[in-house]
């Protein structure tokens, strides 16, 4: 069995961004989890979004260090598989497109057999509509959105699509269930058109598919493949983009929720096409930095309502129940905390499994990376009693761990720290209470607005409380971590090179 | 337990060098084999009594010193950052106190006529020995290799 994730739009690759932090964390960790792997595509028109951008290296980030020998050990736990491409667009050649051009509008007026349809055209869409380019994004106008995605998605043509559907019909075919899951907005222009069009696709081609399952689902009208959403409601607002005519408008964001809901209600999706789907926003919009229309410039900050949509996919991927019909609400109205959390299909231990993937990230950039830079630099190795352990009499070479292994490590560590801090310092009026993130970061401003970035030395006598689960300061936690590590022997024959002491230093980060 | 058993190691540690200076070193090799000439007007015996006396203190004192690197080490020192662990100088500073013990040991023993160097070599060795394979074997593990050679030596 595979998991199939499908980030659509900008808030769906920050979904995915998020869900690809928790796997990090282990919390859809093999063998917990009965699933071989998780596919993951991202699907958008504007291919340099910034937010995908961003997703897109902390996938590629995440898949590096699975290539790193740690062993049977919940960090990166989960297999993912990028697709090939990871991005599917519409606008395959097109450098500049618009409606116009893909509806190839002009021949179709100039036909006498077509004029009618151009004559639709004009009555659906306005002058700016057609003509604006579309290269990045549908600029909130899920109408557009939808022409286009329901002429250029199809399932088994071509690639990333070819692969996706050759991978469900093999689970279907073994008798396995796919659980596939689409993430992405409902008030914005790509993820709005996006989801039902794909959805729809998606279980009418594994409708057929699984008829002829035995058992199963098949008797239920369902395919072998389950199929989910985590719709995302308005939770941030931006200025108008003035020197653009055609673009988003988070004034209307409520609106084209309302309208999206109604028609998600009256096209009978979350009964008829969804097996379950997640509703999740935030009442207080949260005012993005820069706003832009697309491109690199859209980079909207992390949100802690991807967090919880990440939860959510994960819940959906683990869980067979359906339905039933749960809300969730936090305790106070102007702060999240760990209860506030849902617990992700039995994940009960959210926060000792982020907490121990937060420390592994602290104790790695703060004082176990530096330790390896100094003893190659020439520092005596006897100061490490780990470094002893695990490279010295192991014969690992620590100049290629250095600018491999233990490279790609670092990197994700300061993402995964740094994407932490941003959920924290995104929510305006909204306090998010679930990591001590002035620990490791601070926001500063700078020419283009506030940025996040790691402190260069962390401050390290509040390690133990990192989950802010602790009244009091533990200055010893970090010394205690230091013996641990010393002490370990790692005997996972899988953990090889310096995946041991990354497994060793993983597993002590365990208990504070 | 962990640390009751590491202590009972540093004593146990010394206990063994005692009994060694005791019954081997003093009794048996000093005297017996006749390594040692005391002053004309000591007698043998109570030379290897004072030499008993003296040396059972050197190894005190660096059985204590082998306890306050242990202490040091497991309670008192704390890692927030690797340079934290630069704590050789310590372990290092420590050795004078076994030295200073048995150099002590030395002065405190009357003078013989011949085999002197004998005497102290083994005073010196029991001390630098006590403290030596005590820290080697029961160093905590965050300073497991701060003795010199342990890296070489100590595999747990």
């Amino acid at each position: 069995m595979s998991y199939y994730v499908i980030g659509i739009g900008g808030t769906g690759a920050k979904c995915v961004e998020a869900l690809t932090h928790l796997c990090a964390a282990g919390l859809l960790s093999h063998p917990t989890s009965p699933a071989k792997d998780m596919y993951i595509l991202f699907v958008d028109p504007d291919k340099s979004n910034g937010s995908l951008a961003r997703a897109d290296i902390a996938l590629t980030q995440y898949v590096k260090c699975r290539r790193v020998s740690l062993g049977d050990i919940d960090l990166f736990g989960m297999p993912i598989k990028v697709a090939n491409p990871n991005v599917w667009t519409p606008f395959k050649d097109d450098s500049r497109p618009s409606l116009e051009t893909f509806f190839k509008y002009d021949t179709l007026k100039n036909s006498r057999e077509t004029a009618g349809v151009a004559h639709l055209i004009d009555v659906l869409y306005s002058r700016i509509e057609k003509t604006s380019p579309l290269d990045e994004g549908f600029r909130g106008r899920p109408s557009i959105g939808a022409a286009v995605m329901a002429s250029t998605v199809k399932l088994g043509e071509e690639e990333p699509w070819k692969t996706f559907k050759e991978q469900i019909r093999l689970d279907i075919s073994e008798g396995d269930t796919a659980n596939i899951v689409l993430l992405g907005s409902v008030f914005g222009g790509t993820g709005a058109a996006g989801i039902p069009t794909i959805a729809r696709l998606i279980r009418e081609e594994f409708k057929a598919a699984a008829s002829s399952v035995q058992g199963g689902q098949a008797g239920k009208g369902r395919s072998g493949a389950r199929l989910g959403a985590v719709l995302m409601l308005p939770y941030f607002g931006f200025l108008p983009v003035t020197r653009e005519t055609l673009r988003a408008d988070a004034d209307s964001f409520l609106m084209g929720t309302q309208a999206a809901l109604r028609y998600y209600h009256n096209q009978d999706y979350l009964r008829g096409t969804f097996d379950a789907a997640y509703i999740l926003g935030e009442e207080t919009l949260s005012q993005l930095g820069e706003p832009s229309t697309g491109g690199r410039s859209q980079r909207n900050e992390s949100h802690v309502a991807e967090l919880y949509a990440a939860l959510a996919c994960i819940d959906f991927l683990r869980s067979s129940e359906t339905g039933k019909c749960q809300m969730i609400a936090r305790t106070f109205p102007d702060e999240i905390t760990w209860q506030d959390l849902p617990p992700a299909a039995g994940e009960v231990n959210l926060r000792d499994k982020i907490g121990q993937a937060l420390r592994f990230a602290f104790a790695y950039l703060s004082v176990y990376f530096p330790m390896l830079e100094a003893i190659h630099k020439g520092t005596s190795a006897y100061l490490a009693p780990w470094y002893v352990e695990f490279f010295e009499r192991k014969r690992v070479s620590l100049p290629a761990a250095i600018g491999g292994d233990l490279a790609l490590i670092k990197d994700y560590c300061e993402r995964l720290l740094l994407w932490w801090a941003d959920i924290h310092n995104s929510c305006q009026n909204l306090k998010v209470s679930l990591v001590d993130t002035e620990t490791f970061s601070e926001a500063t401003a700078n020419a283009t607005g506030s940025g996040i970035h790691l402190l260069p030395s962390f401050v390290l006598s509040d390690f133990a409380n990192l989950t802010l689960d602790r009244p009091a300061k533990d200055p010893s936690a970090l010394t205690r971590l230091w013996e641990r590590v010393s002490d370990s022997k790692v005997n996972d024959r899988n953990a090889k090179g310096s995946g041991r002491f990354i497994h060793a230093l993983y597993g002590a980060c365990k208990d504070v | 337990m962990k640390h009751i058993i590491q202590i009972a190691v540093i004593v146990t540690v010394a206990l063994t060098i005692w009994l060694g200076m005791w019954f081997l070193e003093a009794d048996q090799v000093l005297s017996v084999y006749n390594l040692i000439f005391p002053p004309a007007e000591i007698k043998m015996e109570d030379w290897v009594a004072a030499f008993k006396t003296w040396g059972s203190v050197a190894l005190a004192v660096s059985l204590i010193a082998a306890l306050i690197w242990y202490v040091l080490a497991q309670w008192v020192f704390k890692i927030s950052s690797w340079t934290d662990t630069r704590k050789r100088g310590v372990w290092g500073i420590l050795v004078l106190l076994p030295v200073a013990g048995s150099v002590a040991a030395c002065f405190l023993i009357e003078r013989t006529q011949q085999g002197a160097v004998y005497a102290y070599l083994f005073l010196a060795l029991n001390g630098l020995l006590c403290y030596y394979i005590a820290t080697l074997l029961t160093s905590p593990s965050a300073f497991k290799y701060t003795p010199l050679g342990a890296r070489t030596l100590r595999f747990w």
